[in-house]
């Protein structure tokens, strides 16, 4: 098989995401004048290290079936602990804190995995309890950087690159590369689209589930590492809206949100489009409430289509636990 | 999210009794132990004053949590809308309290806004969209729609419904209390003495049986996020009155607290079983844990800290306990 058989259909296969993110990057150069060249291209990916790392953690947690709440605290907790730890070195801070996370999510997938139990119940269990701690380990308010120095090579840029985007793209290859070529992946995907079957044909009961959590708390929690060394400072209650833009660039990328589908490629797609709209309305001015009210209108007609276009049964046929229609699939 | 449907079983009356009562048991077993830690530890807990300042403080968790809970049984997990809907009910009323409009005709005009707001989420759910990401959109949207509106500053107001949910009381007891009473009285008889609350509950625990029974899911779907509205718009009353003046980034806790209310009262996530009663007793238990720790001196994190060790105790206790009758 040469490479362009290879190619093709993968191209087609990410054909939405990439027309709906030329649309969005046209109407939104088009709208705002000063969202051009260079500036959009660094304001759009410097999105990638938050936005990007979180939603790629909810996107493997959502391949293996199950639902991630707790990210957006993870972050909040690791960027208080990343200061707090500062004293380590700009490279051991964040490792530390990458592992706590990881430490975290592996403990709550085994629960997960172990248990049964519902993976939102838990992690919204999760949610407040990490919430709670981040208080905790900043003392009961906004902390900073006592050497601002340590936060210098994160603040250096190189055209449209920065340390935290070349970060944040080497975590994306790996995550990339562990999910289409590893067994592991592999396993992922098996118990997010049939569980059943894939146990049945032998699939490790906790490994999946441990592993897709752990990637969720590691990539959170280097994600808050990251954004808070970079600005220095951190809060207990940052990150509100975090959620909403994590999961809104999982889902308008493609992944699906019953498991089982969707890749990495999906993910990026996803952040760009949603990236795209909140740098050129932050360009432009505006308060950020505007770009929580496109992100979720997007996210409502996104899903709105995508669920139109399967009831008509214009798509080939998937697993799905929507309502059967009278329109046999084709 | 994967949603694995039980195979059909018929247990023995013996175990059927215990899968009602073991669960119930272990939630009651911690209350009593949060409460009997309470009594010994703090001064001033077994006092009216502090009883009345317990569910004062759970009176807004409480109605929403309630509203909610019909939601929650038919088997749509939960609204991540509910503080953006709370606080959209708030602004509401202050802002027609503000422009000098009848306090009779801004209550119809929230409650018949509210209806609309949960009529649309409903219909969009009930479609067969996620409720989650359906809900979480909606409160993205509302929350955009708000703040344009109030353009950053604070809606003020005051008005004679304001004052008396406010400062009214009866026997020494809030108005506010008196509707968190009321509501969940209401809300739990429409869960098990209509029809309509009957069949919520037959939606949650086996969807494709009822679906095959032919049960109006749609109707039973659409109604549940009816419930929720309505209890958000009194909610958005009682913040208003206690408040007098809101920005839409206020009661920033209220959609995860309302989910661990749920939690802790022991309604199953997935849907079939509990009860708004249930929801009630959960927020006030919270209300309870929260009272304790700040008589005790226990600043937001720790507090914070402690509320979700008891979330996640309780929602593993359940767990446990539900399955290990099984």
């Amino acid at each position: 098989m040469n490479i362009r058989d290879q190619l093709l259909p993968r191209l087609r296969q990410y054909l939405p995401q990439l027309v709906l993110f030329g649309a969005v990057w046209i109407a939104m150069a088009i709208a705002v004048p000063a969202f051009t060249g260079e500036a959009a291209v660094f304001s759009t990916l410097s999105q990638l290290p938050l936005v990007g790392l979180v939603a790629l953690g909810v996107a493997i947690t959502m391949i293996a079936g199950e639902l991630d709440l707790s990210v957006a605290s993870m972050a909040a907790l690791c960027g208080v602990l990343a200061i707090r730890l500062a004293d380590l070195g700009l490279i051991a801070a964040l490792g530390v804190v990458t592992v706590i996370g990881g430490v975290y999510g592996c403990l709550q997938g085994y629960l997960i995995a172990r248990l049964r139990i519902n993976s939102m119940v838990l992690t919204v269990a999760s949610l407040i309890l990490l919430q709670g701690i981040s208080w905790l380990a900043s003392g009961g308010g906004s902390i900073q950087l006592t050497q601002f120095g340590l936060s210098d090579p994160l603040l250096a840029r190189w055209g449209v690159l920065s340390p935290s985007i070349l970060v944040a793209v080497v975590v994306f290859a790996a995550i990339g590369v562990y999910m289409s070529v590893s067994r592991w992946g592999r396993e992922i995907y098996a118990v997010g689209g049939a569980r059943n079957e894939a146990f049945a044909a032998g699939v490790p009961r906790l490994r999946p589930l441990i592993h897709a959590f752990a990637i969720s708390g590691a990539c959170a929690g280097l994600a808050g590492g990251l954004v808070s060394l970079r600005a220095a400072s951190a809060t207990p209650d940052a990150f509100s809206s975090l959620l909403l833009a994590a999961v809104a660039a999982v889902l308008v990328g493609g992944v699906s949100l019953y498991g089982g589908r969707g890749t990495v490629v999906n993910v990026v797609l996803g952040v760009l489009i949603v990236s795209t709209l909140s740098a050129s309305l932050a360009i432009s001015g505006q308060p950020t409430y505007v770009a929580q009210l496109l992100t979720g209108l997007l996210l409502l007609v996104v899903m709105a289509f995508e669920f139109t276009v399967k009831r008509l049964g214009a798509t080939k046929p998937k697993v799905s636990r929507q309502p059967k229609t009278l329109v046999p699939a084709s | 999210m994967t949603v694995i449907s039980r195979a059909p079983e018929v247990p023995s009356p013996a175990t059927a009794v215990f899968r009602r009562v073991g669960p119930n048991l272990a939630v009651v077993g911690l209350v009593t132990l949060v409460l009997a830690v309470a009594a010994i530890t703090t001064d001033g807990f077994f006092t009216t004053d502090n009883a009345r300042a317990i569910l004062l403080s759970a009176s807004i968790v409480g109605v929403v949590a309630v509203a909610m809970t019909p939601i929650t049984l038919s088997g749509n997990l939960v609204s991540l809308a509910v503080q953006q809907m709370t606080i959209l009910a708030t602004i509401m009323y202050l802002a027609m309290a503000r422009d000098g409009m009848h306090w009779l005709a801004a209550l119809a005009a929230v409650v018949v806004a509210m209806v609309v707001v949960g009529v649309l989420q409903g219909a969009v759910v009930a479609l067969g969209m996620n409720p989650i990401v359906t809900t979480l959109a909606a409160g993205a949207i509302i929350f955009g729609v708000l703040a344009s509106y109030t353009n950053g500053r604070a809606v003020t107001a005051t008005g004679p419904l304001l004052a008396f949910v406010a400062e009214g009381s009866l026997f020494g007891i809030p108005v506010a209390v008196y509707a968190f009473l009321l509501f969940t009285l209401l809300a739990q008889f429409y869960v098990t003495g209509t029809v309509l609350g009957r069949q919520t509950l037959l939606v949650g625990s086996n969807r494709e049986v009822a679906r095959n029974s032919g049960l109006p899911i749609a109707t039973i779907i659409i109604s549940a996020f009816v419930v929720l509205a309505l209890g958000t718009a009194l909610a958005g009353l009682l913040t208003a009155g206690q408040i007098g003046q809101a920005t839409p980034s206020d009661l920033g806790g209220l959609t995860f607290d309302v989910i661990a209310a749920i939690l802790v009262g022991g309604t199953a996530i997935q849907g079939g079983e509990g009860s708004p009663l249930r929801s009630a007793f959960g927020a006030i238990v919270i209300a309870c844990f929260n009272n304790i720790m700040v008589l005790n001196g226990l600043s937001i994190g720790p507090r914070l800290t402690f509320t979700g060790v008891l979330v996640a105790a309780v929602v593993l206790l359940l767990h446990v306990t539900r399955k290990g009758t099984r």
